[in-house]
């Protein structure tokens, strides 16, 4: 684990996931893709990454219950993480944000933002 | 001899009097001809009840109305045309009325519900006045139904809740491949994938530019959709009209400078604080000040201020070619662009910009408007009321907005 730096993905769009992933790696960054919510918290629990990138529209339960279950599980309450969303309702918004993550993106996202956002919260 | 001139003139009189009754008789029958001929063909339904609620007369409209023949509701109570709970409450209100003076109905036009023979209810509308029938009050309601109109109304709601939730899974259904498209060719052109040809770079570069544009696109359609649906709150805070002015300078100095405009301001040194969305007349500003470079050949962009005792006036002069007077209406439509013709470069845009910005002013309770800037180009200007209106204000408190 020590100097790993390994980001969990939870992106349920292939097409997204597989390019988003390439982008990471190239910046030397590990990472372990997901689909759906099961899956997230598993990996989170198991791998406990520097950060979790999370989709919110997820399949069965959706992104901000995957987000309350990062929260409460003590194994991985104190992992960055960052929401990567197509929605743009704000009510929504004020929601994921009060839930304390550490980032909120918008997609079509700018990667020199997310690349930045990332660098700050993984020391 | 003067007897008979007496009697002479009792018959005449007598003779007058008849005279008269009859020319009476004849004007009260026109009369009561005429009212019955109004009540006869009236489309909406005219029933009179006595200050007990006793029905005294129907018209047929109102016998139509109600399925019920005349006689089968006159001397009913007025309030079995009612359903419940109005049925009950009603005799309690002639009451009170008799007793206060205070008048809920009489002279207004209220919307209600009737209640027709067999059960079945239907919205209606109803006005109501009082007169004097020497020893009592009686009332007359004048009933229309409304039921095609609420019929209307129910649809362009359902029609406005429709297109919002539609323009919402739209706009997410559209930026999830957008983003794979941004992300596939941003990462050829970060160099991610291999080296590129300055070709291929190039045309890339244009496939991004696009993207983007595409993914503004997206943003503004939605902020319009929520501005048409009165769904954008405002969050009002006083502000310095100068001090927008001064950051939207600031934020275009580089980008105007490089496109061959020269910002400048002639601002009203004491002005005063407005209430306002300092976020969204930022947005207005950048709006216009990006229009005037995107539309003009280069030059001075000047910015003003000023204020009246009632609001201030933001304007935004350019001294491109002007609008021509028919387009005028035209400029603030959604999508209504005007040619490009003229322009330096072909026009990126999505077509929102102006009517947003007007909304966004509208919300604020002030007007954007375009006039001729002097001798050549263009003023766009706004206003803003100091105090925005109490309706209005109310939907600060109930601000969700996020930063």
């Amino acid at each position: 684990m020590e100097g790993e730096r390994r980001i969990l993905l939870v992106e349920d769009e292939d097409d997204i996931a597989i390019l988003l992933s390439r982008r990471l790696e190239s910046e030397g960054y590990s990472v372990t893709r997901v689909a759906d919510g099961v899956q997230a918290m598993q990996a989170a629990m198991r791998l406990r990454p520097s950060l979790i990138i999370l989709d919110l529209m997820l399949p069965g339960g959706g992104g901000l219950s995957v987000l309350r279950k990062i929260r409460r599980s003590y194994l991985t309450q104190s992992i960055p993480v960052i929401v990567l969303t197509g929605m743009q309702d704000d009510d929504h918004k004020k929601q994921v944000i009060e839930f304390g993550v550490e980032g909120y993106l918008q997609k079509p996202y700018d990667p020199a933002e997310l690349l930045a956002s990332i660098e700050g919260l993984i020391e | 001899m003067l007897l008979a001139y007496y009697l002479a003139g009792l018959q005449r009189r007598a003779i007058r009097v008849e005279e008269l009754v009859k020319e009476r008789t004849l004007l009260l029958s026109t009369a009561e001809a005429r009212i019955r001929a109004v009540l006869e063909t009236a489309v909406e339904g005219i029933i009179t009840i006595d200050g007990s609620g006793i029905i005294e007369s129907a018209n047929p409209a109102a016998e139509a109305l109600f399925g019920y023949e005349e006689q089968e509701i006159i001397g009913q109570n007025i309030n079995v045309l009612m359903p419940s709970p109005y049925r009950e409450k009603h005799d309690g209100y002639l009451r009170s009325y008799h007793a206060t003076g205070v008048a809920k109905i009489i002279g207004t036009i209220r919307e209600l519900t009737g209640l027709r023979k067999g059960g079945k209810t239907f919205p209606l509308e109803l006005a109501v006045s009082e007169w004097d029938a020497g020893n009592q009050q009686m009332f007359t309601g004048i009933v229309r139904d409304i039921t095609d109109r609420k019929l209307e109304e129910d649809r362009i709601l359902e029609t406005a809740e429709l297109k919002s939730h539609l323009v919402s899974v739209v706009s997410h259904e559209l930026r999830t491949p957008l983003t794979a498209i941004a992300e596939g060719v941003n990462l050829v052109l970060d160099g991610k994938a291999g080296e590129t040809l300055e070709e291929q770079h190039g045309i890339l570069a244009i496939s991004k530019r696009n993207i983007d544009r595409l993914s503004r696109l997206i943003n503004s359609f939605l902020d319009f959709q929520r501005l048409e649906a009165g769904a954008l709150p405002l969050r009002i805070r006083p502000a310095n009209p100068n001090v927008l002015v001064r950051e939207t300078i600031d934020n275009f100095g580089r980008s105007a400078a490089v496109a061959g405009f020269r910002i400048t301001s002639v601002l009203l040194e004491r002005i005063d604080e407005v209430d306002c969305d300092a976020d969204l007349i930022l947005q207005v500003l950048a709006n216009l000040v990006g229009n005037a470079i995107k539309y003009g050949p280069g030059g001075e962009i000047r910015l003003t201020t000023d204020q009246t005792a009632s609001e201030v006036r933001i304007g935004v002069h350019d001294e491109g070619r002007g609008i021509p007077e028919k387009d005028k209406d035209k400029l603030f439509r959604p999508f209504g662009r005007l040619s490009s013709e003229g322009a330096g470069s072909p026009i990126q845009g999505t077509g929102l910009g102006l009517s947003i910005s007007r909304r966004i002013v509208e919300k604020h309770g002030g007007k954007l408007v375009v006039d001729p800037s002097g001798e050549i180009g263009t003023c766009f200007s706004f206003t803003l009321p100091f105090k925005v209106s109490d309706h209005r204000a109310w939907e600060s408190k109930e601000s969700t907005r996020g930063g």
